[in-house]
């Protein structure tokens, strides 16, 4: 059973695909979501990243994890989009439906504009949550370590993002052994009182921070004796081989951003 | 040809106290060494010296020489000795870093700037050779100990080393998984010609001498004995050092000094000696657990309709390989997990109708590992702790710490830090931070795990002695030596079911069925067993005659 946000081996299309050809169609997706606006268009962005991410079988568990984070994202959005937009920062809608009062609330004036920046940003945080999880659920460790060899990230920095994907599931299980470890001792977060909270919650934060820093040290020391502390020098002769889907993908991903920018940046579509 | 040239080595971490002495030694091509030592005598400073890691990676003073392949690791570091050198620590999981095997397996080549062909090549010669043929795609995760252990062994055979490091390497593994991974250490060493070092601290050394060439003994930082494991471990320096002496090595020494054969002692031992019957025990019953099926989330059913009883002063031992159902079934009994049908009785009231903090007083669990728990600055505010949480005024907390550090001997302890705590005595504590709810069953998971074997006689002795206060403790453990010398039943754990159940003796006996699931009873029931055959005589009677013979001589 694997652990959250963790990969899976599984028979998937985007489990098959090769890693260079994921982050070249991530990176495709990525960019066009940030360059775009109008809703319409980042929604049927966030109906592929859905697809991409039912297709790759990725737990739907993980987006329930985080959506609490999520909540406040969303929250922060609201906040921003109906309470600091204003007409004259719509460059491409027409300036009487950007500045259209949709309801007033005190000071606050809720234009159109407005809730078309809060509606795509919404949809932005979620196509990207989609779109990693699915990228981490389908992408081995050594596939990662292959693709970022490829392109040339330092190998110290690999060393860092390998470690970091290994450790959130391990340390997970740790702080749940913890808890109930702590409970056996009659020890419970019961104040609503946050001050209280966080002192209750040092019988927990501990043993946890010990175990974490145990742990990257040993963790640090296996992965130096096999080789990963060698000389910076080494390149990796590593071929990354491709079939047939991996060039489908990579082209359509590349076409596809392409046009995509080409329109939003020569015409104005997909903006707002 | 020699791999490592060891000449008066002297490493002391703060400059002042020496944690290895004046060491010297010589590992020549193929040797198979353990380095028996307690906890503390410097077996871990010596690996990581050999591994180039200290001072490279970890703090330390070297003095003298160290060659490992030829270069000096003081030089090279670990980084130098990739190829050379290969190391493996008890934990599994924290070698593994990928999430199949044949990935994990080809790390160590791949960051090794390796071609594909030579990777792949690699590769499959660890898995083969590792016998971990089938298993390639598989997550380590889903492995057994022992299966995870020959992984985290073929990532390091990968890199073709010619020296095999292994600290503790069996000591976190279920019986199977001890057998597995020997089985792999002796075939790498003679098809292969690795030598191996082995550092082991004495709860395993009846099945690591078995394949070893040679012993060396540490203690305090040096070097007491070196040579052949029979020569060595005949000594009485073994014994002086807190180690028991293996089974067989202590038989053969005393038939040797009787002049006689095996079987004529055995025989005369028989007619000489009046059996001494088995304690019948009839205590009153404290928990009963009935039936009960358990299936985790995933749907893995983890036990399935299992019945047995805890009664009031009893050691009760639970065996079993690593995923059997233990821990999940001691979970359910302290009502941590509850079952998806049947249920655990405390005093004849289901388990989960008490509140938690009724029920931590009634039946406690211990974690295999203190760390999962400790976090006080002193060992005292560490025992007091659970009666902090439940309100008890300041004077009861008083006179109940020094009560419990009183009974697991922590007297004087009670103001160090815990942090600065060594393992044995970091396992007391956290087992006295339980106790002092003076819960009337207490469950204890592996409590000698990663100790030498002094220590573990120690944490048993004072679990035994609770039981004379009329608590029932509850053990969890792989040593099989233990559970027979403390543990007044035994309950054999499979597949989620109870497969034995009853005194030691009469559970250790059965040594057929023991084997069929890959359990490896005390080394006296073994040879009783073959002895039994071989005399047409009870396995029993046999096991009599042969405790008699080792203990007073025939």
């Amino acid at each position: 059973m694997p652990m959250i946000f963790e990969y899976e081996p599984r028979n998937t299309f985007l489990h098959k695909l090769n890693p260079i050809a994921k982050v070249i169609m991530l990176l495709s997706i990525f960019i066009v979501l940030t360059v775009y606006w109008d809703p319409r268009f980042v929604l049927t962005i966030t109906l592929i990243s859905t697809v991409l991410y039912m297709v790759s079988k990725t737990p739907p568990k993980w987006l329930l994890i985080v959506l609490p984070v999520t909540v406040i994202r969303f929250i922060e959005s609201l906040i921003l989009g109906i309470s600091q937009a204003q007409g004259a920062y719509f460059h491409y809608l027409p300036p009487e439906v950007a500045s259209k009062v949709i309801a007033k609330i005190g000071p606050i004036t809720i234009i159109y504009g407005g809730i078309l920046w809060t509606i795509s940003d919404i949809l932005k945080i979620v196509s990207t949550i989609m779109l990693t999880f699915s990228f981490i659920y389908t992408t081995s460790l050594n596939d990662i370590v292959k693709m970022l060899s490829f392109f040339r990230v330092p190998r110290k920095l690999i060393y860092v993002f390998v470690v970091a994907l290994k450790l959130v599931p391990d340390i997970l299980r740790e702080i749940n052994t913890t808890m109930i470890a702590q409970r056996l001792r009659g020890w419970e977060l019961s104040s609503k009182n946050p001050i209280k909270l966080v002192k209750q919650a040092i019988p927990l934060a501990y043993p946890f921070l010990r175990k974490t820093i145990g742990y990257v040290d040993t963790l640090t020391v296996m992965a130096y004796v096999r080789g990963f502390g060698a000389s910076g020098k080494m390149e990796l002769k590593w071929k990354p081989k491709f079939n047939i889907s991996d060039y489908i993908v990579i082209a359509t991903s590349f076409i596809g951003a392409t046009i995509s920018l080409y329109y939003a940046l020569e015409y104005g579509i997909g903006l707002i | 040809m020699k791999i490592v040239e060891v000449e008066n080595l002297r490493l002391s971490y703060d400059g002042v106290r020496r944690v290895l002495d004046n060491i010297s030694f010589e590992v020549s091509k193929g040797e198979f060494i353990v380095i028996l030592g307690k906890l503390g005598s410097g077996k871990t400073s010596l690996l990581r010296v050999l591994s180039g890691l200290i001072p490279h990676v970890y703090y330390g003073n070297i003095e003298g020489k160290v060659n490992v392949c030829g270069k000096n690791i003081v030089e090279v570091g670990a980084e130098g000795l990739v190829g050379c050198v290969g190391l493996v620590i008890d934990d599994p999981s924290k070698q593994i870093f990928n999430l199949t095997v044949e990935d994990d397996v080809a790390f160590g080549p791949l960051n090794m700037g390796l071609s594909e062909e030579e990777v792949l090549e690699r590769t499959r010669t660890a898995i083969k050779a590792l016998g971990l043929t089938g298993l390639e795609k598989r997550n380590p995760k889903e492995l057994s100990g022992g299966q995870q252990q020959r992984v985290a062994l073929a990532g390091v055979f990968a890199l073709r080393p010619k020296l095999l490091l292994l600290d503790e390497p069996i000591s976190m593994l279920d019986p199977l998984g001890k057998i597995e991974v020997l089985k792999s250490l002796r075939k790498l060493n003679r098809d292969y010609g690795v030598s191996c070092i082995i550092s082991e601290s004495g709860n395993d050394l009846e099945e690591v001498v078995e394949i070893a060439s040679r012993v060396i003994v540490l203690d305090k930082g040096k070097i007491v004995a070196d040579g052949e494991p029979e020569e060595i471990l005949s000594k009485n320096i073994v014994e002086k050092l807190g180690f028991e002496k293996p089974f067989r090595i202590k038989l053969f020494s005393k038939i040797r000094r009787m002049n006689m054969g095996l079987e004529d002692i055995v025989k005369s031992a028989i007619i000489n000696r009046r059996e001494s019957g088995n304690v019948t025990y009839n205590g009153e019953e404290i928990l009963n657990v009935k039936n009960v099926k358990y299936a985790y989330p995933n749907g893995v059913l983890a036990l399935k309709d299992i019945s047995l009883s805890v009664y009031k002063g009893e050691m009760l031992g639970i065996i079993g390989q690593n995923g059997s159902g233990k821990t999940t079934l001691a979970l359910v009994m302290a009502g941590v997990l509850e079952p998806q049908s049947g249920e655990v009785r405390v005093y004849g009231r289901n388990i989960r109708e008490y509140s938690l903090k009724e029920r931590i007083r009634l039946v406690n669990y211990v974690f295999q590992n203190p760390d999962n728990q400790l976090f006080s600055e002193t060992v005292e505010e560490e025992v007091a702790f659970a009666l902090k949480m439940l309100r008890y005024p300041p004077k009861v907390i008083s006179q109940k710490v020094t009560e419990v550090l009183r009974i697991f001997g922590l007297e004087k302890y009670r103001k160090m830090p815990v942090s600065e705590l060594t393992k044995d005595v970091k396992a007391l504590t956290s087992l006295a931070s339980i106790y002092i709810l003076e819960p009337k069953v207490l469950i204890v998971d592996e409590p000698t795990n990663g100790l030498d074997y002094s220590s573990s006689l120690k944490i048993m002795s004072i679990l035994k002695e609770l039981t004379l206060k009329d608590k029932s403790v509850v053990i969890i453990s792989h040593n099989m030596k233990l559970i027979h010398r403390f543990c007044d039943r035994v309950v054999v754990i499979h597949n989620g079911q109870v497969l034995l159940q009853g005194k030691p003796n009469e559970v250790f006996k059965k040594i057929s069925v023991l084997r069929r699931i890959s359990i490896k009873p005390p080394p006296i029931f073994e040879v009783a067993y073959e002895l039994s055959e071989k005399l047409g005589i009870d396995s029993e009677r046999a096991r009599v005659a042969l405790e008699l013979i080792v203990r007073e001589g025939g």
